[in-house]
């Protein structure tokens, strides 16, 4: 199953500023496994981004799971980000910190967590809230496990299961009889 | 297409050494139209981004790539030929174009790079070796 968090890299009405560790609230990961794309959309030319999965301790209470430095991210268009490898469990949500320029923002939604300054990482951190916000902040990922998106099975043995078609690494494979992994 | 490195990601990520390539599309590719746009800079007073009237082209695509800390600028030059050739970068700028998530994660996943365990964080070094590598494909 692919995995998703965070909320949709699109043009918003406003932004937000650099200065602050920020998590989404708005779609917790659907599952387990590692986030390799992340999108963003730049109000403002923001350097420094770093992302990162975020899991609730109790309350308020965040720790960082898992973070991988984007760097600068370019204004006015989504940008995509991939070759990533970030850990994430079912729950866990979306953040980042960046050093200057702008993130999308939409003033609705679920809300945030943020602090002021580089919270990535962070262990067992009190964050506030905010409601009505939700940010250009996205990522896709593979669950755990979990084998090819999109082929269950190779003569009969499953995805998962399968580290060589024909002599060939999984890895180094990118469609089988035509069909994309 | 022209692949440029950009020193601005190198980091060392559960103990392997990642740059980043960004990929610019040329006028002829379908990505092209999606990132030519407006240029903006922030307006303190006004507090939000005004238009200069010029545009900029921004990376379709940026792609981190798992390398050795022995990399010079040829060898990136080769690895970058050798991950992303012609055919490759047209079926990645139809995917992106076409918002197919399934299809790209097809044709970059396999295309991540590999590397030894880095000790330390050598990437000031690395970009100093990798700063001018630029790639037509």
């Amino acid at each position: 199953m692919a995995i998703d968090i965070g909320s949709a890299a699109i043009d918003r009405a406003s932004s937000s500023g650099a200065g602050y560790t920020r998590v989404d609230q708005n779609n917790p990961a659907n599952a387990t496994g590692t986030l390799d794309t992340i999108e963003i959309w730049a109000n403002a030319d923001m350097a420094g981004l770093d992302v990162a999965t975020f899991l609730v301790v109790s309350g308020d209470n965040l720790s960082t799971r898992d973070t991988e430095l984007i760097g600068n991210v370019t204004a006015g268009s989504k940008q995509t980000f991939s070759g990533l490898s970030i850990d994430v469990t079912t729950g866990d949500y979306l953040g980042s910190t960046w050093t200057s320029g702008n993130l999308e923002l939409t003033f609705s939604g679920v809300g945030a967590w943020y602090i002021v300054g580089d919270y990535v990482p962070c262990t067992n951190q009190a964050f506030s809230t905010i409601a009505d916000r939700t940010y250009s902040m996205y990522g896709t990922g593979t669950e755990a496990g979990g084998g090819w998106a999109n082929i269950g099975k190779v003569n009969g043995v499953a995805s998962a299961a399968i580290a060589k078609v024909n002599g060939v690494a999984v890895a180094g494979i990118a469609k089988v009889n035509g069909v994309a992994v | 297409m022209i692949i440029k490195f950009n020193p601005t990601g190198t980091h060392v990520h559960k103990d392997r050494l990642k740059i980043r390539l960004d990929f610019y599309p040329d006028p002829t590719d379908k990505t092209y139209a999606q990132q030519y746009v407006d240029e903006v800079v922030w307006d303190e007073e006004k507090q939000e981004t005004v238009p200069t009237g010029a545009k900029q082209l921004n990376p379709c695509l940026c792609h981190f790539l798992i390398i050795d800390t022995d990399i010079t600028a040829q060898k990136l030059t080769d690895k970058i030929q050798e991950l992303f050739p012609k055919d490759v970068v047209v079926a990645i700028d139809s995917a992106l174009s076409d918002g197919n998530r399934q299809a790209f994660q097809a044709l970059i996943n396999p295309r991540c790079g590999s590397g030894k365990i880095v000790y330390g964080d050598p990437s000031n070094a690395i970009n100093q070796v990798l700063s001018a590598v630029q790639v037509e494909v």
